[in-house]
């Protein structure tokens, strides 16, 4: 039954072995050319092998040459069928001793080559069957074959499929010793063919281009053409595990030079990338902690460099810092930079950079600010959120506080609302004033009034009152910001639009989350917003403030009702003609009307739609 | 005739009764599970005194003054106080701790019917000095339940009732410090309702108004169909603060909807959820 089901395997495989092999033959190969890690790759035939090797008791070595290219460009797929075939064969033809893998430099190939020699201590071949054994159909003998099976087309193949990538497979061997099979690539493909398809290709720089006829790209993979000579000579042969790689993407070479050198006295390893789709292929190689930028680069520019970055999964969380001669801040942030320099650039200009890129890094460890008079309490609190993966900092008062926050970007503050000089309620206005997104955690040892949360939850909604259960929560809160701020803040506030800059609106809604998210949004804008939870507290606030020039007003409220609130501000005649917007969870039929009846001068649903509502406001507050 | 002719004329009496409230008025009973629909819109016929369910339309498509009755007898009005002794209980223990570490408490209950419930919720709260700062959304989809729970006024039996069950509970003071009777009613005692808003609020139509640190929806799902209890959850969902809690009926439970994997289980006796934080 198992010689069946063997030969029946046998014979699909020897099928599959003959369709690959005339594709091969008859050009039809594809191949898709990317970036690979050597290292990588390694481990990669570390995993695949392992097992066998314990399973045949075999010494199973594999050794990285410290002068072996760290990156070539190639098919991945097509590479890892040759080195499948010549591992499996080291281990078929090993009773026992070792097979060893070698990854060297290969100084045979123009632009340089990798070599991958595989060595078993096997059967070996006889001195005269060594040319005939990459034939079709080839081994030693029928013999070997009854022994060993296989098709006799593995080596043939991988002969066939090392030339299509621009290289070759070589054997050496000793009858009764052993066997070395020596494939060699290229470091990158044809290089002439490269440049020539890049010149051609420049202003639509991410097409895919075919290496070497009769070879096509495939359409749903872009091939990126990337140079793998080292730009500038930087630290890519000299990065192990745990090292941060910094990658810097500029044609500059001397401006670059003195980048690295910044950046390596950071203690960071630098790769240099002299053009942007080299660039973008040593991102998805090396995955670096950040990128600095520039935007004139030769070929696909700073601009689809960073659009490429953050459309790629694997690359989208990287923080990038553009670089470059022309002021372009506000289309940087929007593209999703972290931040933007412009040429000339001082030291300290550099160093800004730096902290914000790695600021912005995933990896990096969280700073968490806490600020508490009380040193017992500061205690606590970084007994319980300190970890090795967030630094606590403590201000005892909301002026250090501040003065710490001046030189330092951190994370998340937690803050204690009893503080001497500058009060908490004080400390988050100032912050928002300063244009700050810090989230802020408020940790209040006393209850709080409505009207204290209320105006506490304009700048936050992560207010914890001490109690037993509290510590937990505040890991809760603390946590939340600590894991959703990966990436750099996606809305930038303050920059006021103009036009609604300095106008007087009144906010009236118990949902605390819109008051806090509509408030922001707002004050964004430049209004100043006034609140108030309930109808009761509106129709005070507009008596404090009877120069408020436009209302939002909740329906749905306790103590008094948005319909009520509407009809008394209307009975007042100074604000008849008051524009009010009612906003409103409820969608029934009529619901519109009711609002209009009881006064609104026009009607929002919920969930609020920001633009919307901005435009609404501005068909208000427009003077006829 | 046969019967099952006589069934199909029901169910075509149903459709255009559904059909008529909905585009008349907004109210939309499409996806309230049909059979017990059918059974309440049967009482209407005899409580409006119409022969058929389609003189019943009739009625209602030119009253509107007669609506409110209608809508009060489609929802649900059976509750007791302290209803599932064990669910209070478990609020109590598990619920109100958490609930100490914010400054101010929302609570909703989304279908309140006449209050029986939302009254319970508030003698709890106030037992574990959190009712100062909670404010409790009591909602319903019918305005004559809403009247009748804002009123407070009970039969004195009802609540003579709900002793035992107020002790299993976890009450901790007399059930009779919460309220006065005189002849056979009783009234709530008013320092009990000054933190509740009662709201018309239409889980079919209407959106999130709140912000809650619980929410309490309990025996309503049952009648609906798996869509119109999917919306409501997710509703539930996107009101709820981060680890926000929602209580539901000890016969309904999350695990059929796609809402399931943003809650986390509490307590599977009681069907108290957790909104997992999302990160």
């Amino acid at each position: 039954m198992s010689i069946i089901h063997d030969s029946g395997a046998n014979l699909l495989r020897l099928i599959n072995e003959i369709l690959d092999l005339s594709k091969v033959e008859a050009g039809k190969m594809e191949l898709v050319r990317e970036p690979l890690r050597v290292a990588d790759f390694a481990r990669r035939m570390e995993r695949n092998f392992r097992h066998m090797a314990d399973e045949k008791g075999l010494a199973f070595t594999i050794d990285v040459a410290p002068d072996a290219p760290p990156v070539i460009v190639t098919d991945d797929g097509k590479l890892e069928q040759i080195t499948n075939n010549l591992l499996g064969n080291a281990f078929k033809f090993t009773a026992s001793g070792s097979v060893t893998v070698a990854f060297t430099a290969c100084a045979d190939l123009a632009g340089g080559g990798l070599a991958i020699e595989v060595t078993d201590s096997g059967i070996g071949i006889p001195p005269h069957k060594l040319d005939a054994i990459f034939e079709a159909f080839e081994q030693v003998d029928a013999s070997t074959r009854r022994q060993y099976g296989g098709t006799g087309l593995g080596l043939a193949i991988s002969r066939r499929l090392a030339m299509l990538l621009g290289g070759d497979v070589t054997v050496r061997s000793t009858e009764g010793a052993g066997s070395t099979f020596r494939l060699i690539l290229p470091v990158a493909a044809d290089a002439e063919g490269q440049a020539a398809a890049r010149e051609a290709s420049a202003p639509k720089p991410r097409t895919a281009v075919p290496a070497a006829p009769p070879i096509a790209g495939t359409p749903e993979r872009p091939a990126y053409t990337a140079r793998t000579q080292p730009f500038l000579a930087d630290d890519r042969s000299l990065i192990a595990s745990g090292d941060k790689v910094v990658l810097i993407v500029e044609d500059d070479a001397a401006f670059c030079r003195s980048l690295m050198g910044i950046v390596r006295r950071k203690g960071y390893r630098v790769v240099a990338a002299g053009d942007g789709e080299t660039g973008l292929a040593f991102a998805r190689t090396y995955n670096p902690t950040g990128i600095l930028l520039d935007v004139m680069l030769p070929g696909m520019d700073g601009w689809q460099v960073i659009e490429a970055l953050k459309k790629d999964p694997a690359t989208r969380h990287i923080p990038v810092h553009f670089v470059s001669a022309l002021e372009e801040a506000p289309r940087a942030r929007e593209a999703g930079a972290v931040g933007f320099l412009t040429k000339p650039v001082s030291q300290a200009d550099l160093n800004g950079a730096m902290e914000r890129l790695m600021h912005f890094a995933a990896d990096r460890r969280r700073q968490v600010l806490v600020v508490d008079d009380d040193p017992t309490a500061r205690f606590s609190v970084r007994k319980l959120v300190a970890s090795a993966s967030i630094e606590i900092h403590e201000a005892e008062s909301a002026e250090d506080a501040l003065a710490f926050l001046g030189q330092h970007e951190v994370d998340c503050i937690v803050l204690d609302l009893g503080l001497p000089g500058m009060s908490g309620f004080q400390f988050v206005e100032e912050l928002a004033a300063r244009g700050s997104i810090v989230p802020v955690v408020i940790y209040s040892a006393r209850d709080l009034t409505p009207e204290e949360s209320l105006r506490l939850r304009a700048y936050t909604d992560s207010i914890v009152i001490k109690g037993a259960r509290s510590p937990e929560r505040l890991l809760d809160e603390v946590s939340l910001f600590l894991h959703s701020v990966r990436h750099a803040p996606d809305a930038i506030p303050a920059e006021p639009d103009g036009d609604l800059a300095g106008r007087r609106l009144l906010l009236v809604d118990d949902d605390m989350r819109n008051i806090f998210a509509l408030s922001k949004v707002l004050r964004g804008k430049g209004i100043n917003v006034i609140l108030a939870s309930d109808g009761t507290k509106a129709l005070a606030q507009l008596a404090d403030h009877p120069d408020t020039e436009i209302v939002l007003m909740d329906i749905m409220m306790p103590v008094m009702d948005g319909y009520e609130a509407m009809g008394e501000i209307r009975k007042n005649p100074a604000f008849a003609k008051l524009p009010i917007i009612a906003l409103t969870a409820k969608a029934m039929t009529g619901d519109r009307e009711k609002c209009i009846a009881a006064g609104a001068s026009d009607y929002l649903s919920k969930p609020i739609d920001v633009p919307k509502l901005l435009s609404m406001i501005r068909v208000w507050l427009a003077r006829s | 005739m046969t019967g099952e002719g006589a069934e199909d004329i029901e169910a075509i009496e149903v459709d255009l009764f559904v059909e008529a409230l909905r585009r008349r008025y907004g109210y939309d009973f499409r996806e309230y599970n049909r059979a017990s629909l059918t059974r309440r819109i049967r009482n209407l016929v005899t409580t409006f005194g119409a022969g058929t369910i389609g003189q019943l339309t009739d009625t209602l498509l030119h009253d509107a003054a007669r609506l409110p009755e209608a809508i009060s007898g489609l929802s649900v009005p059976v509750s007791e106080f302290f209803r599932d002794p064990a669910s209070f209980a478990c609020l109590r223990r598990d619920v109100f701790p958490a609930l100490v570490s914010y400054p101010q408490v929302n609570i909703w209950q989304a279908g309140c019917a006449r209050g029986e419930e939302v009254y319970s919720l508030a003698i709890l709260l106030t037992e574990a000095g959190l009712y100062d700062r909670t404010r409790i959304y009591a909602t319903d989809i019918s305005p004559d339940s809403l009247a009748r729970a804002a009123a407070g006024i009970f039969p004195a039996r009802d609540l003579r009732d709900a002793v035992e069950r107020y002790r299993s509970a976890g009450g901790t003071h007399s059930l009779s410090d919460y309220y006065h009777s005189r002849y056979e009613f009783s009234k709530i005692d008013t320092q009990l309702m000054r933190n509740i808003t009662f709201a018309e609020h239409n889980l079919v139509t209407d959106g999130v108004f709140c912000e809650a640190h619980l929410i309490l929806c309990r025996n309503v799902l049952i009648y609906f169909t798996n869509p119109l209890q999917n919306r409501a959850i997710g509703m539930f969902a996107d009101s709820l603060v981060r680890t926000g809690f929602l209580c539901l009926g000890a016969r309904e439970n999350l695990e059929f909807s796609p809402a399931r994997e943003r809650f986390q289980i509490v307590n599977a006796a009681t069907q108290l959820y957790r909104l997992k934080p999302s990160y």
